[in-house]
C-alpha cells in the first residue's frame, strides 16, 4: 500500500490519541479528587 | 479495507482536503510543543515567558547555521561536487543549487537524512538550554512585568540579529535547507508531521511526568510563596534556571520542525507576534496549569485559524482587507475576552492530585487556584466573576 | 542651516519620545502596568494627522488638537472596556499587562485596516509617507524643529503646573499613590482615573501627530516605538515624571546621534541596529539599578555606600 497512506493514518491516530489520553487521564484525576474529600468530609462529619 | 486500498492507490501525492489536515496537524504539533512548554513555565512556576519567540529562533537558526554546514561538508567528504559556499555571497547565491544536490545525495543515503535531523535536534536543544540561561539571569532579579519587558526586548533583539548577519539565516533573504526525508518515497509534509507530532507526545509524557512528580508540587509552590520556599531552604534561584533552561530547550525543537517542514529558513518566519502572541493565547484560553486546558487551547486556536485561511475567499468578499489583520483583530479581543469572561481558561487549574496524601491534613480550607493572582494568592477562595456592576454605580 | 540635520532630527525625536514616556510614567503610576499599547495611541495620531492633511487638505498643525482629542478618547475607552474591568475583577500586574499586550495588537490591527481602506477610497499611498511638504520654515529651518520644542516646553511646564498646583491634579497623584485612601477622601477614583487616561491618551496621540512631520511613518511605526519609550521611561525611573523627562530625551537623542556616531565608526550597516540602542538601554538600567536615574540619584545621595561614594569624589551632601 502506499506508504503516504499508513503514515496519514498514524498521524491522525497520534492526533487523537493525544487528547483522548489527556481526558481519561483528566477524569480519573477528577474522579479520584472527589472520592477523596467525599470520604474526608463524610469522615469529618 | 477495500476503502483504503482505493484511497491509497488512487492518490499519489497529498492533496486537496489531506493536504489540509496534514497541514493542521503540523501546526498543532509545533504550537503544542510551544504550549506546553509555555504551560510549563508560567504556569507551574510562575515565570511570564514572553520571549518563547527567541527560544523558538535558536531552533531555526541553528538548522540554517549549523545543520546546514554540517550537510556541505559530508556531502563534499563523500566526493559529490558542491558549487563553492565560502562566502557570504556565495552562501546565499549558491544556496538553491547546492541544496538540490545535497537532496540527491540524501536520497540515496539515509541514514545521513536521519542522523542530521537527530543532529539538528541535539544542536537546537542544547543551543536553547544556553538561551535559556541566558533568559534566567533578569529572570532572577526581575518579577513579573519588568521579566516581560525584558524578554519582549530579547525577542526583538534577536530577531534583528537574524536579520542581519547573513551567516545565520541568509539575512532578509532567507536561505534553503536541504530536505533530511528525502529517502522517504511519499510526501515531504506528512512525514514531517508525523515526527513532529511523536516529538509532541514524547514530550507530552515528559511533562505529564515532571508535573506529577514532587518537582512539580516544588514549582507550584515556588509560583506561589517564593519567600516561603526559600526559607524552607530551597534553592528558588536554581530550580528557576533549571526551569528556563529546560523549557527553552524544549521550545527549540518546534524551530527546527519548521525549518523542516518548509525548507526554507527566514527571520520573517519567527516574529514576535506569531510565536509569542498565539502560544500565549492558547495558554489563556486553555487555561494554565493543566495540560488538558493546553491542548484545548491549541486545537481551538488552530482550527479557527485554519477554518480563516480556508474560507479566506468568503471573507475576502465581505472583508476590504487583509485577512492576516483580520486573524490578529481576532487575536486580541479574544485574549481580552478569554480574561473577563473566564480567567481561569476553559479548564480551570485543579486542586492537586497526589495519590495517598490526606487533605485534611494538609490543608484547612477549600483554596480554589486563581492563576491570575499567581504568585500572591490574595483572592484564595473568592473570585468576583464579570458582573455589570461596574458600570452601573 | 543653523544646526546641522542629524542634531534637528535628533531634537524633534527626542522631544517626541519625552511626551510619550512622560505619559506612559503617568499610567505606570495610576494603573501599576506597563502600558504596551502606548505607542499605538501614537500610531493613531499619526494617522489622524495624515487624514486631516491629506484628504481633508488642512494645516497638519491644526490636527494637534483633533489627534489630542482622538488619542485621549481611546485612552478612556479602552480604560472603560477592558483595563477598569479587570482591575475590579482583581486581576493581578499580569492579566493587565497581557491585556495591554492585547491592546496592542488590536489597535495596530485597526491601523492597517484604516490605512487600507483610506488607500482604497481615496487612491492614495498610505502606509509609509511623510508630511515633510506641508510644513513652514522659518530662517532656513523646518518649522516642526521650533514646534516640537515648544511643544515640549509647554508640555512639561503644564504638567508640572496641572499635577501640583490643581486640584484635579493633585487627586490623580493622590489615587496613583493610594486609591483607597483617596477615596476615604472623598476623591472619585473612577472619575480621575478616566481623566489620568484621557490624559495620556491625548498626550501620546499629540506626540504622535508630530512624528510623521519628520520621519517616515507607517502603520506600524507606532508599535515600533514602544521599545523606546519604555527605555525612556525606565531610564528615569519608572515612578518618576521628572526622571521620564531626563530619560526619554537621552534615549530619544543617544537613538538617532549614538547610531549616527557608530556609523561613523564601524561603517554604515550598523544603522540596522538602531532599535538595539534603546533595548540596551532597557536591560541595562534593569538589570543594574531597576528604578532608574531617580533610583540612582536616590541611592547616591541617600545610602550609605552611595554618600562615600560622593564624599570620596569631593561632593559634601548633608
Amino acid at each position: 500500500m502506499d506508504i503516504d497512506m499508513v503514515l496519514f493514518w498514524i498521524m491522525v491516530a497520534i492526533w487523537v490519541f493525544m487528547p483522548a489520553f489527556i481526558v481519561y487521564e483528566e477524569i480519573k484525576e477528577r474522579r479520584a479528587l472527589k472520592e477523596l474529600l467525599k470520604a474526608e468530609a463524610s469522615e469529618e462529619g | 479495507m477495500e476503502m483504503l486500498a482505493v484511497i491509497g492507490s488512487g492518490v499519489a501525492a497529498i492533496t486537496g482536503m489531506n493536504r489540509l489536515i496534514v497541514d493542521i496537524a503540523m501546526y498543532f504539533g509545533l504550537f503544542v510543543i510551544v504550549a506546553m512548554a509555555l504551560n510549563f513555565q508560567y504556569g507551574n512556576a510562575g515565570i511570564p515567558n514572553f520571549g518563547c519567540a527567541v527560544q523558538v529562533i535558536v531552533g531555526g537558526f541553528t538548522v540554517s547555521g549549523i545543520t546546514l554546514r554540517l550537510a556541505y561538508w559530508l556531502v563534499q567528504k563523500a566526493g559529490v561536487k558542491l558549487l563553492p559556499y565560502q562566502t557570504a555571497y556565495d552562501w546565499l547565491y549558491n544556496s538553491q543549487l547546492n541544496v538540490v544536490t545535497v537532496n540527491n545525495f540524501l536520497k540515496n543515503h539515509p541514514l545521513v537524512g536521519v542522523s542530521l535531523l537527530l543532529f539538528s535536534i541535539a544542536v537546537a536543544m542544547v543551543l536553547g538550554a544556553i538561551i535559556g540561561w541566558v533568559i534566567s539571569v533578569p529572570a532572577i532579579r526581575l518579577r513579573a512585568t519588568y521579566l516581560m519587558i525584558t524578554l519582549i526586548t530579547m525577542a526583538d533583539a534577536s530577531q534583528i540579529f537574524g536579520r542581519n548577519i547573513p551567516y545565520i539565516c541568509g539575512g532578509t533573504l532567507g536561505i534553503w535547507i536541504p530536505n533530511v526525508f528525502a529517502w522517504y518515497p511519499g510526501d515531504r509534509g506528512v512525514i514531517t508531521a508525523v515526527v513532529t507530532l511523536a516529538i509532541g507526545l514524547v514530550c507530552f509524557f515528559i511533562f505529564r511526568t515532571m508535573l506529577n512528580s514532587p518537582y512539580g508540587r516544588l514549582m507550584r509552590a515556588i509560583r506561589e510563596n517564593e519567600v516561603t520556599c526559600s526559607s524552607v531552604g530551597k534553592n528558588v534561584v536554581g530550580i528557576r534556571r533549571n526551569i528556563l533552561m529546560f523549557a527553552s530547550a524544549i521550545t527549540a525543537i518546534p524551530g527546527v520542525m519548521t525549518a523542516y517542514y518548509y525548507s526554507y529558513v527566514v527571520d520573517a518566519m519567527y516574529q514576535r507576534a506569531y510565536w509569542t502572541y498565539w502560544s500565549w493565547l492558547m495558554l489563556i484560553l486553555g487555561g494554565p496549569g493543566n495540560n488538558a486546558g493546553t491542548f484545548l487551547g491549541c486545537a481551538l486556536v488552530i482550527a479557527m485559524r485554519r477554518v480563516i485561511i480556508v474560507y479566506k475567499w468568503f471573507f475576502d468578499k465581505i472583508l476590504f482587507f487583509p485577512i492576516s489583520y483580520f486573524e490578529q483583530i481576532l487575536l486580541g479581543v479574544l485574549l481580552i475576552v478569554v480574561m473577563i469572561f473566564r480567567p481561569d481558561g476553559l479548564i480551570p487549574e485543579k486542586l492537586l492530585y497526589i495519590p495517598g496524601v490526606n487533605y485534611t491534613k494538609l490543608v484547612r480550607e477549600k483554596v480554589k487556584v486563581d492563576w491570575r493572582t499567581a504568585p500572591k494568592m490574595r483572592l484564595a477562595g473568592k473570585r468576583r466573576r464579570f458582573s455589570l456592576k461596574f458600570w452601573r454605580r | 542651516m543653523i544646526l546641522p540635520a542629524i542634531w534637528m532630527a535628533a531634537i524633534v525625536y527626542a522631544c517626541e519620545i519625552t511626551i510619550l514616556s512622560i505619559g506612559f510614567t503617568l499610567t505606570y503610576l495610576t494603573a501599576k502596568i506597563p502600558n504596551f499599547a502606548h505607542g499605538t495611541y501614537a500610531g493613531w495620531g499619526i494617522y489622524v494627522t495624515y487624514t486631516m492633511t491629506k484628504i481633508l487638505g488642512l494645516n497638519p498643525y491644526l490636527s494637534f488638537p483633533v489627534s489630542f482629542l482622538v488619542g485621549g478618547a481611546i485612552g478612556v475607552i479602552v480604560y472603560i472596556l477592558v483595563i477598569g474591568v479587570l482591575g475590579k475583577m482583581g486581576g493581578g500586574a499580569i492579566v493587565l499587562t497581557i491585556s495591554t499586550l492585547a491592546i496592542q495588537i488590536f489597535l495596530t490591527a485597526t491601523l492597517y485596516i484604516y490605512a487600507f481602506w483610506i488607500r482604497d477610497i481615496y487612491r492614495t499611498y498610505t502606509m509609509q509617507f511623510m508630511l515633510k511638504d506641508w510644513d513652514f520654515r522659518l530662517w532656513g529651518m523646518q518649522g516642526i524643529f521650533y514646534v516640537a520644542l515648544a511643544i515640549c516646553i509647554v508640555t512639561v511646564i503644564l504638567l508640572h503646573t496641572f499635577l501640583t498646583k490643581t486640584r484635579l491634579g493633585v487627586s490623580m497623584r493622590a489615587v496613583a499613590e493610594d486609591p483607597e485612601l483617596a477615596s476615604v477622601l472623598g476623591i472619585d477614583v473612577y472619575r480621575t482615573q478616566l481623566y489620568s487616561w484621557f490624559l495620556t491618551g491625548g498626550l501620546a496621540a499629540l506626540a504622535g501627530s508630530m512624528y510623521p512631520m519628520w520621519f517616515q511613518a507607517t502603520p506600524g511605526s507606532g508599535a515600533l516605538i514602544i521599545t523606546t519609550i519604555m527605555a525612556g521611561s525606565l531610564l528615569g525611573g519608572m515612578e518618576s515624571v521628572y526622571g521620564a523627562i531626563v530619560g526619554g530625551f537621552g534615549v530619544g537623542l543617544s537613538e538617532i546621534l549614538l547610531t549616527k556616531w557608530l556609523q561613523g565608526i564601524f561603517g554604515i550597516w550598523v544603522g540596522e541596529y538602531r532599535p538595539l540602542i534603546p533595548m540596551f538601554f532597557l536591560i541595562a538600567v534593569l538589570l543594574i539599578q531597576p528604578r532608574g536615574l531617580q533610583g540612582a540619584y536616590e541611592w547616591l545621595t541617600k545610602s550609605k555606600r552611595g554618600i562615600e561614594l560622593l564624599s570620596r569624589l569631593g561632593i559634601k551632601v548633608e
